[in-house]
């Protein structure tokens, strides 16, 4: 079972689907549930303090944006832990939202920087390219199991 | 006093960790934060209508979020207090046309 990373980070049919394939989705919302179930932060709505910002320093310049700094500190720990990922570009907004464009463009490089396996997709149009979609994503994620017990014998 | 609503139109602001300091602010003053609600259709056009390509989503979000903010705003007085004369009430009148139809319109 491999961390996959999810572009959009917030997809929740890439979600499922990675999880159908038996492994495990890297999603921001496992990142905003720590946040809002911890007690003794009070920063409404996603509990994100004015530390966040600092910790996506990491990432991004004192200059850049508060709002990208502070989703970047969001998905450090996705990031981090990416071991494949998949990217679906053009999609719709009820699809997945990453709300910020230059975010979406910094979290892309940083994915390829690393050097892991990546599926890129387009968003599917019509009924043949969804079928499409479905089978090339259950190719790439069967073939990571395949990678991966190979390299265990 | 009823409370007055303010709507925010921002890009990113909950992930600045300020969000919770902008609401305080407004309490400060009596005031509630709100964020218009919009369908998903107005956000599909709103490029179109303000004839502005925009690449992040929040911000194609923050477009049809001013106009629907926009809709329930009585518009500014000429006068702070006191008598509102009739030709005050006439010019506030069609100060809110005119803000109606450009907006009914596509603005800009």
């Amino acid at each position: 079972m491999a961390n996959i990373f999810i572009y959009p980070s917030n997809s929740l049919i890439l979600y499922d689907l990675v999880e159908r394939f038996d492994h495990a989705p890297l999603a921001v919302m496992q990142e905003i549930k720590k946040r809002v179930t911890t007690a003794g932060i009070d920063s409404p709505p996603l509990n994100i303090t004015p530390e966040d910002p600092k910790i996506g320093l990491k990432y991004a310049a004192v200059e850049v944006p508060a709002g990208v700094r502070g989703r970047m500190s969001l998905l450090d720990p996705l990031i981090e832990a990416a071991e494949a990922a998949i990217f679906v570009e053009d999609a719709p907004i009820g699809f997945g939202c990453m709300g910020c464009q230059r975010t979406s463009e910094l979290v892309g490089f940083l994915i390829r920087a690393k050097r892991i396996p990546i599926l890129e997709l387009t968003y599917p149009t019509s009924d043949d390219a969804a079928e499409n979609f479905v089978y090339r994503i259950s190719e790439f994620l069967n073939g990571l199991g395949d990678s991966k017990e190979a390299k265990n014998e | 006093m009823s409370e007055i609503e303010v709507a925010q139109i921002s890009c990113g602001s909950e992930y600045t960790g300020i969000q919770g300091e902008v609401e305080s602010a407004a309490e400060q003053v009596g005031a509630k934060i709100i964020f218009p609600d919009i369908d998903l259709e107005e956000v599909e056009a709103a490029e179109a209508k303000f004839g502005l390509r925009v690449t992040s989503p929040d911000l194609k979000l923050c477009l049809p979020a001013q106009s629907q903010s926009l809709r329930g705003i009585p518009p500014l007085m000429p006068f702070s207090s006191g008598h509102v004369s009739g030709a005050q009430r006439a010019r506030s009148s069609e100060t809110r046309s005119a803000g109606t139809s450009m907006i009914n319109q596509g603005f800009p």
